[in-house]
């Protein structure tokens, strides 16, 4: 497989992109979390749950300003919305920035109406009547509907920088889940700041958020690790880059590296296919030696790994002096010894 | 339409950069000098819609090429005048959330100035890092194939500089034509390596301004057929693995916020 190589330029995103992320993840995070106390929690959870809707609203607040003032042309912000060429709808599936554009505007009145549910639980009875209707079977279908517009804007971010040529985002597909439980585990974080900050939350929901919080952490570890395993299969990470072995062949003709990642290439200077690859080992080259000198005959060249594994390939120089591609690797002997394997391969 | 570069007799005059920014009314960078190279220019951008990129393998101080070029007994400067590709399946119209990039009349690729709102991801998402961010009209831009010129019958003002016809510019059935002729002319004279980069299907449904090249994609600084991808391939797994992140999420808080109900948890009328 090729590596993955990336020219692109940077897009400059950057602190009003940052503070979207973290608190369009906490707004998102802190809406699902108020669905959970509500529709699963005793009924001690409910101040937490109503904690939990006001926090989301709140932080939802900064998200829009900062992706405006972000923008080249702010006043053009309804562009992402409205096609500015033809008056129709701007609505790009396929696009995350076109589909996030959407999902934030509906999650908006999810988590307004839901903030303003909340408010009044508290105790600002003008909005009694939508307090009462979210009280209900509707109320929980919000919650719910709420709740997916509130994963979608944890977690789309993430797959907005996985959908683009950038060397790292792009070459690994859970970002998205990445920043979605990222945006839970700090949500539970927060809720558990605030919830610690009052008297009034009970003992047990924060015993309960305190659960939540470290389910949701190794969540987002185990995801993190996937995403650095994704990016180093593309190549981006851990790839020839690092040389851990060099020796000059006899008489100075030809170069031998050795690469962490267990390749070996024989470097042959002046010529135009200078580099000739050698299948990998199982893991890091240690040392590379070259056999002795000899009029003729086969070149040995000889690599040992930090798996423990010897390798030894015969070089054969054609006449015009060409080394070729490999083309064979014969494992000649498997020892459970100092020295598990011996692989012989040989280059024509 | 579209540009056939060919960069076996590009001379780097860097005529195609001064035509363009003339005619396109572009006010260039800050002059900087990169000190071991002819290539002062650096990269495309806002201000630089042509760039003639040079590729020098000369000998450094103690005689030795790093990195030897198949031509030339590996000795050779590389030169050519990198453009936007136009691409058929183009990474910057297909992540664009506002509909400012579309498809011309001319088969080229637009960034209509006046639907622009600067968001950026064109940026994040070209593969060949032609676009450039112009901070004074807070929007996108790149090279328009000339769109104006060519509305008035013109060709684009680069083709028209260009002292060695190394920038061809016509209907992308006769550049084909005259770059198959120009490869096989090449490979008979000896240069194996030389290859047409962008002429077919192989890297974004194929290219209007395509290219020949006389070494490896990687080496002018454009992906190779395996790394010419589009954006939107992380969509489907980008997604999924949200919404599988999603679900165990939320089993990971039923789980936690069930978890005291059975040991003196209080009571259960939720709501």
């Amino acid at each position: 497989m090729t590596p993955a190589e990336h020219f692109a330029a940077p897009p400059g995103w950057e602190w009003w992109i940052l503070g979207y992320f973290f608190f369009g993840g906490l707004s998102g995070g802190s809406y699902a979390i108020g669905t959970l106390l509500r529709l699963v929690g005793t009924a001690a959870d409910q101040r937490a749950a109503r904690i939990a809707f006001i926090a989301s609203f709140l932080a939802l607040l900064p998200c829009p300003i900062f992706l405006i003032a972000d923008l080249g042309q702010p006043l053009r912000f309804v562009n992402m919305l409205f096609d500015a060429s033809n008056g129709g709808l701007a609505f790009k599936p396929w696009s995350p920035m076109s589909l996030g554009s959407w999902a934030l505007l509906g999650f908006g009145l999810f988590s307004f109406v839901s903030f303003v549910g909340a408010v009044a639980e508290s105790g600002w009875h003008a909005a009694d009547p939508i307090a009462r209707i979210l009280r209900g079977t509707v109320g929980a279908v919000w919650n719910v509907i709420g709740t997916g517009l509130g994963f979608f804007v944890g977690g789309y971010t993430g797959v907005l920088l996985a959908v683009s040529n950038q060397p790292v985002w792009s070459d690994g597909w859970p970002l998205g889940g990445v920043f979605l439980a990222s945006s839970l585990t700090g949500a539970a974080a927060l809720l558990l700041l605030l919830a610690n900050s009052r008297r009034d939350i009970d003992a047990g929901t924060t015993v309960r958020l305190a659960l939540a919080d470290r389910n949701f952490a190794l969540l987002e570890i185990a995801l993190i690790a996937v995403f650095v395993a994704t990016v180093a299969l593309a190549g981006t990470l851990l790839s020839l880059g690092v040389t851990t072995a060099l020796a000059f062949g006899p008489g100075g003709g030809l170069l031998a590296t050795g690469y962490r990642n267990g390749m070996v290439h024989i470097w042959k200077p002046g010529e135009h296919d200078q580099t000739v690859g050698v299948q990998p080992l199982d893991g890091q080259i240690d040392s590379l030696a070259w056999g002795p000198p000899s009029a003729d005959g086969p070149l040995l060249l000889a690599a040992a790994t930090a798996a423990g594994s010897l390798a030894v390939w015969v070089i054969e120089q054609r006449a015009g002096n060409r080394t070729g591609a490999a083309n064979s690797a014969e494992r000649v002997r498997r020892d459970s010894g100092n020295i598990p394997t011996l692989y012989l391969h040989k280059l024509r | 339409m579209g540009f056939f570069t060919d960069t076996s007799i590009c001379i780097g005059c860097k005529a195609c950069e001064v035509a363009c920014k003339e005619w396109n009314q572009l006010e260039g960078n800050e002059p900087s000098l990169l000190l071991d190279s002819f290539d002062n220019t650096g990269q495309l951008d806002a201000q630089n819609w042509r760039h003639v990129e040079f590729i020098e393998h000369i000998p450094d101080n103690n005689g030795v090429v790093m990195t030897p070029t198949p031509i030339a007994g590996g000795q050779a400067w590389l030169m050519m005048s990198d453009v936007c590709k136009h691409c058929q399946n183009a990474s910057c119209l297909e992540v664009c959330p506002t509909n400012a990039i579309v498809r011309t009349e001319f088969d080229t690729v637009l960034i209509q100035q006046d639907v622009c709102n600067g968001c950026r991801d064109c940026i994040a998402a070209c593969p060949y890092g032609v676009i450039g961010f112009n901070e004074k009209t807070g929007t996108a831009h790149k090279c328009t194939l000339c769109y104006d010129r060519l509305q008035n019958g013109m060709q684009p003002a680069c083709a028209k500089a260009c002292p060695t016809e190394s920038i061809k510019f016509g209907y992308l059935d006769d550049l084909q034509k005259v770059a198959d002729q120009r490869l096989s002319a090449l490979q008979t004279a000896g240069y194996k390596k030389a290859e047409l980069y962008g002429r077919d299907a192989t890297v974004y449904g194929g290219l209007n301004a395509f290219f020949l090249l006389m070494d490896k994609p990687e080496v002018y600084k454009l992906p190779n057929a395996q790394n010419a991808v589009l954006p939107s391939r992380n969509n489907l797994a980008g997604y999924a693995g949200g919404f599988v992140t999603a679900v165990i999420g939320l089993v990971a808080g039923v789980l936690a916020f069930r978890s005291n109900r059975m040991n003196g948890g209080t009571s259960d009328d939720a709501r």
